[in-house]
């Protein structure tokens, strides 16, 4: 076997997550910074978004996904960073060894210096859901359904139902059609679209495809392949009513149903996961619980926008960078505390207040007229007005530097009218 | 050439019908006498009907009537496994089973009948002892009582209303499927061939002797019929005249979760005692049991069905498993639930086993009505079907030139690194890892494809590498296994099948809708 | 006749729902606004809907199969299967460079559909 490496940081996955990482490390002065990616090209999950809406932020333009990947791999590609592409990472341990492979080199061993955690998401399936009935071909997720018809030019279905209205099956009810399959309708359970309303009007609207809020499949039928599905109303408790039911002939059910943050690497190596998010508990540098491991992008909360995804990797570059370095003092953690109507935030700690701090959250349940503000020791440090906060869209509160920041015990972030 | 794609030969010194664990075991077994043994299976890879469902547990025999011919052959089949699986690459993990006594095992007494003190006799000492000694009567071995303390010791996720338990150390676990390929494979090493995508439609008889089987594809001439047809086998029976009992599918649900959440949650199997009276399902209750590969089950149900093929699961099955459960271990991690399956069972009418030459058609053998405790009675059912099939003219001499292995395929996963190494300088596909969640490399896909029961589809590829049976169920490797199945068949990826025709996993290639070209 | 048209505003979270009243195409009212940026486009979506167009493109030679193609600027909304159906006709030879012109003036609209990507030969 090959010898041991040591770099500076080694950034696992190359979506946006890792591209940003790893440009920020290398930027923050890090000389030998690698990047392992799974897949057969960077980018992650982006070449395969092929719609527009990246980047309003980051690059105040609209971009496709591929677009906005691009931006990344062009800079990367320029920046001296080792990249290993179809390469697997096995295990990663509390100490930080990791143990990787592929095909040409075999299995590699490594004992970087740093780690920044970026391997997204993967997709909640029909059996976590428990949906009832065969268990024919023509099941597939949303983003497995995207790979499929954008990368590899394979349909998967040519009538389809959706189950699930989070932003990917709304996109997903728009690229099937305009592919030529049918999508008879799009079933959510809630009551409320669970993506946004741009996506509800650009990929149902438009095509006269009908959404059922309060819908849900309560059985799939078909032996060999999927032959139809039974759809029903559900209740004030999202139990289907059994007068309800309807049978919808289809070929194909495909799945939106939520994205998990894939951290089985980061339990192999004792990382302490936030049971809300289902990622790392991560401070203002996305450092983890464990020293020298850091997490940004899906891994750490699912975003709704990818500009926030590239905010927390730079940050964790930096971070990783600044820990390398030996530039960081670790102080004790201020927790910050979800209050009123704020399901989670990330980070969940911050060690230094006396620096610019970035906030993520969503919102419990949608509210109008609200104001989010973050009390620090009890001071009001941020504040800002919405007309109106709903769970589909993170919101993002920048708290500039705090005085007398030592003294500081307790960070609350909470969601309130905004008369208050 | 695919064995299925070859034409069914013109006769056999003897055919089996139905290549599930039974039927395989049954092959292996007479290829140690003759190498013409032919296996005719109607779907297109082995195991595929119940057996791919059935729960991995190589009872003891402790569940079984007495007086069963399947109490009889669970634990001699139990007592002849390790030997029976010796050269196969497969093994029993005999993890044992605890069976718990609790607080309602005795329903509670309101007219007080029972004192305190000889209700606690009862349940620590009486009940467990009774169970001991009935296992013992039976001829299993490894029984022993276990106090309140010694449960939670072993167990500590079990209700705190556990009052002793019996472990049952000769219980096992085995994968039904992983077993079933490797008896298929070692017969067909030692000159068996196994017809896929067969299906028996008749027999020709002469005089009340079998004189050949009819299938889809042709003919083949027998004297030698052996019916291992799980739930079809009262047809086939009736086919040749040979029947007399009749099979009422009972369906069974099954709950699997991820390895990782309930790695620790128990150790060996846990199952409820519960007296015939209170049982709530027609079987022996089930358990938590871990598999072989240390995902946790959960189940199974069961259900009468009328239809053979109803292999789906109502919302109220997977209520009734939680529901069921939730007594015995009341913390039990729901949320980690990765996959759900179920299998049709073969009852016959008398809920026993029916195995024997037929009286009325010479040369037929049924091996019928095969449930629960078919899997661990596999052995002993092999042994005794060898013993007709001597009285019926296969040779009781082994062959000398039986080879007793069947060599175990590589499993990138269990390998060490230097292993891995080494096998990725041979061929750099060793390297190549398609299946994230269960660690599968591209090589193993190859090797399922091209080995000696090749696996053609899907599901026949998932059931000899894992790809597909992990957390996130195919949604990374799908399409990087069809591609691999797709390009190795020499088949346009549309024709890739999830379990054979009917069943494409992709309808068209891009643009063929638009264009108005399908596949 | 007036007719009521119904739109929902996609503008912020609010998501409200505009009701645009109409005779012979002349604009009456526009009810169900929070703020002027709805009215607008209420008025936009009822005059002049646009919309961006994104699909994929075979492409021979290439790395992957597909090439992600993407419209340079909005096209009207009306044209959309239209131009999705004609590019699928469209075969482009790899290497690509990001942001190559693949198909010009889509439908003669003026909007050229440019890759959205670099895709290399596989050589």
């Amino acid at each position: 076997m090959s010898p041991v490496g040591k770099p500076d940081c080694m950034v696992i996955g190359a979506g946006p997550a890792g591209l940003g990482a790893a440009l920020a490390a290398r930027e923050a002065g890090l000389k030998d910074v690698m990047l392992i990616e799974r897949d057969v090209e960077l980018g992650g999950i982006l070449p395969q978004c092929i719609h527009d809406g990246f980047g309003s932020i980051v690059f105040d333009e609209v971009l496709t996904g591929p677009q906005y990947a691009q931006r990344y791999i062009d800079q990367v590609q320029a920046a001296d960073i080792d990249v290993k592409l179809n390469t697997m990472v096995l295990e990663m341990a509390p100490d930080r060894r990791i143990t990787a492979v592929n095909s040409r080199e075999g299995i590699i061993e490594f004992e970087p210096r740093s780690i920044v955690l970026a391997m997204g998401c993967r997709e909640r399936t029909r059996h976590q859901i428990m949906l009832p009935g065969f268990r024919p071909a023509g099941i597939i997720c949303a983003g497995a359904a995207q790979r499929d018809i954008n990368i590899d030019g394979i349909m998967p279905g040519r009538r389809v139902v959706i189950l699930g209205s989070g932003d990917i099956g709304l996109i997903m009810a728009r690229r099937f059609t305009l592919e030529g399959a049918e999508v008879e309708g799009v079933y959510e359970i809630m009551k409320h679209p669970g993506g946004l309303s741009r996506n509800v009007v650009q990929c149902l609207h438009d095509y006269d495809i009908p959404l059922h809020l309060s819908h849900t499949v309560t059985f799939i039928h078909g032996r060999r392949r999927v032959e139809a599905v039974t759809v029903a109303q559900v209740g004030e408790d999202l139990k289907p009513i059994k007068e309800t039911e309807r049978l919808v002939p289809c070929d194909s059910l495909v799945l939106s149903v939520g994205l998990i943050p894939e951290n089985e690497l980061s339990l192999q190596a004792g990382v302490e996961l936030d049971p809300v998010t289902a990622g790392p508990v991560v401070d203002e540098s996305m450092h983890t619980s464990v020293d020298g491991i850091f997490a940004c992008g899906n891994v750490v909360s699912v975003f709704d926008l990818v500009d926030w995804v590239t905010r927390t990797a730079e940050a964790a570059g930096r971070g990783a960078a600044e820990y390398v370095l030996g530039k960081k003092k670790i102080r004790a953690p201020i927790r910050v505390k979800p209050g009123r109507n704020v399901r989670f935030v990330v980070p969940q700690l911050v060690r230094n207040l006396g620096r610019e701090i970035d906030l993520y959250f969503r919102v419990e349940h949608p509210e109008r007229a609200v104001r989010a503000r973050v009390l620090a020791g009890g001071e009001q440090v941020y504040s800002r007005k919405a007309r109106m906060v709903r769970p589909p869209e993170m919101i993002h509160a920048q708290i500039s530097a705090v005085n007398a920041a030592g003294k500081v015990k307790e960070i609350k972030l909470e969601v309130v009218s905004h008369e208050e | 050439m695919p064995q299925q794609l070859s034409p069914l030969p013109s006769s056999a010194d003897m055919v089996i019908v139905g290549a599930g664990v039974i039927g395989c075991s049954i092959a292996r077994e007479a290829a140690r006498y003759t190498s013409d043994v032919v296996i005719l299976e109607k779907e297109s890879d082995v195991a595929d009907g119940t057996s791919k469902a059935n729960n991995a547990e190589v009872h003891s025999g402790i569940g079984e009537d007495a007086g069963t011919l399947k109490q009889k052959l669970n634990v001699r089949g139990n007592q002849l496994y390790d030997e029976f699986v010796q050269g196969l690459g497969v093994e029993v993990k005999r993890h044992g089973m605890l069976i718990v006594v609790t607080q309602r095992t005795i329903p509670a007494d309101p007219d007080g009948n029972l004192t305190e003190v000889e209700r606690e006799e009862i349940l620590t000492q009486k009940i467990p002892e009774g169970i001991v000694a009935y296992g013992e009567n039976a001829g299993i071995k490894g029984l022993r009582v276990l106090t309140r303390d010694e449960v939670f010791r072993m167990e500590p996720n079990v209700t705190r209303d556990a009052v002793a338990g019996v472990y049952d150390q000769t219980y096992g676990l085995i994968s039904p499927y992983k077993l079933t390929i490797a008896l298929a494979e070692h017969a067909v090493i030692n000159g068996a061939r196994v017809f896929l995508d067969t299906e028996v439609t008749g027999f020709r008889l002469e005089d009340g002797r079998i004189r050949a089987v009819v299938t889809n594809h042709g003919e083949i001439e027998t004297s030698i019929v052996v019916n291992a047809a799980g739930v079809f086998a009262d047809e086939v029976a009736d086919m040749a005249g040979a029947g007399g009992f009749v099979i009422h599918p009972r369906k069974g649900a099954t709950l699997l979760f991820d390895r990782q959440v309930t790695a620790e949650y128990v150790r060996s199997s846990v199952a409820e005692f519960r007296l015939p009276g209170q049982r709530t399902t027609q079987s022996k209750g089930g358990g938590a049991m871990p598999t072989d590969e240390g995902n946790l089950q959960l189940g199974p149900t069961a259900i009468e069905t009328g239809d053979k093929y109803d292999t789906s699961i109502s919302a109220e099955e997977i209520e009734e498993i939680f529901e069921r459960f939730h007594y015995l271990l009341p913390d039990f991690p729901r949320d980690a639930i990765i996959s759900a399956f179920s299998g049709i069972r073969a009852p016959t009418l008398e809920e026993d086993f029916v195995i024997g030459a037929s009286d009325d058609v010479h040369g037929f053998v049924n091996v019928a009505g095969i449930q629960s405790p078919g899997l661990a009675s596999a052995p002993a059912i092999a042994e005794m079907v060898i013993g007709i099939l001597h009285e019926l003219g296969i040779p009781d001499v082994p062959r000398p030139d039986f080879d007793p292995v069947r060599p175990k395929p590589y499993r990138f996963s269990e390998l060490s690194n230097d292993e891995r190494d080494r096998l990725i300088r041979e061929d750099p596909r060793w390297g190549h890892v398609i299946c994230r969640c269960e660690t599968v490399t591209e090589m193993e896909v190859v090797n399922a494809i091209h080995a000696i029961i090749p696996a053609v589809n899907m599901d026949a590829v998932k059931r000899r590498t894992r790809t597909g049976m992990g957390r996130c169920q195919g949604g990374f490797c799908h399409n990087r296994v069809a591609a691999i199945l797709a390009r190795e068949l020499g088949i346009p990826i549309t024709a890739v099948t999830k379990d054979g025709e009917g069943s494409p996993i992709f309808l068209a290639a891009a643009k063929d809708f638009l264009r108005g070209e399908e596949a | 006749m007036k007719n009521k048209h119904e739109f929902l505003c996609i503008n912020c979270p609010l998501g409200c729902i505009l009701e645009l009243t109409e005779e012979d195409g002349e604009i009456l009212e526009i009810a169900g606004a929070e703020c002027k940026v709805g009215e607008k486009y209420a008025e936009e979506e009822f005059r002049n809907p646009h919309r961006m167009v994104s699909t994929t493109v075979r492409i021979s030679g290439g790395v992957l199969p597909l090439l992600p193609v993407v419209s340079a600027a909005p096209i009207p909304k009306v044209l959309v299967k239209e131009a999705v159906r004609a590019l699928a006709e469209v075969e482009v030879d790899a290497p690509v460079e990001d942001g190559q012109v693949v198909y010009p003036n889509i439908l003669d609209t003026g909007v050229d559909i440019i890759s959205s990507r670099k895709l290399d030969s596989i050589t």
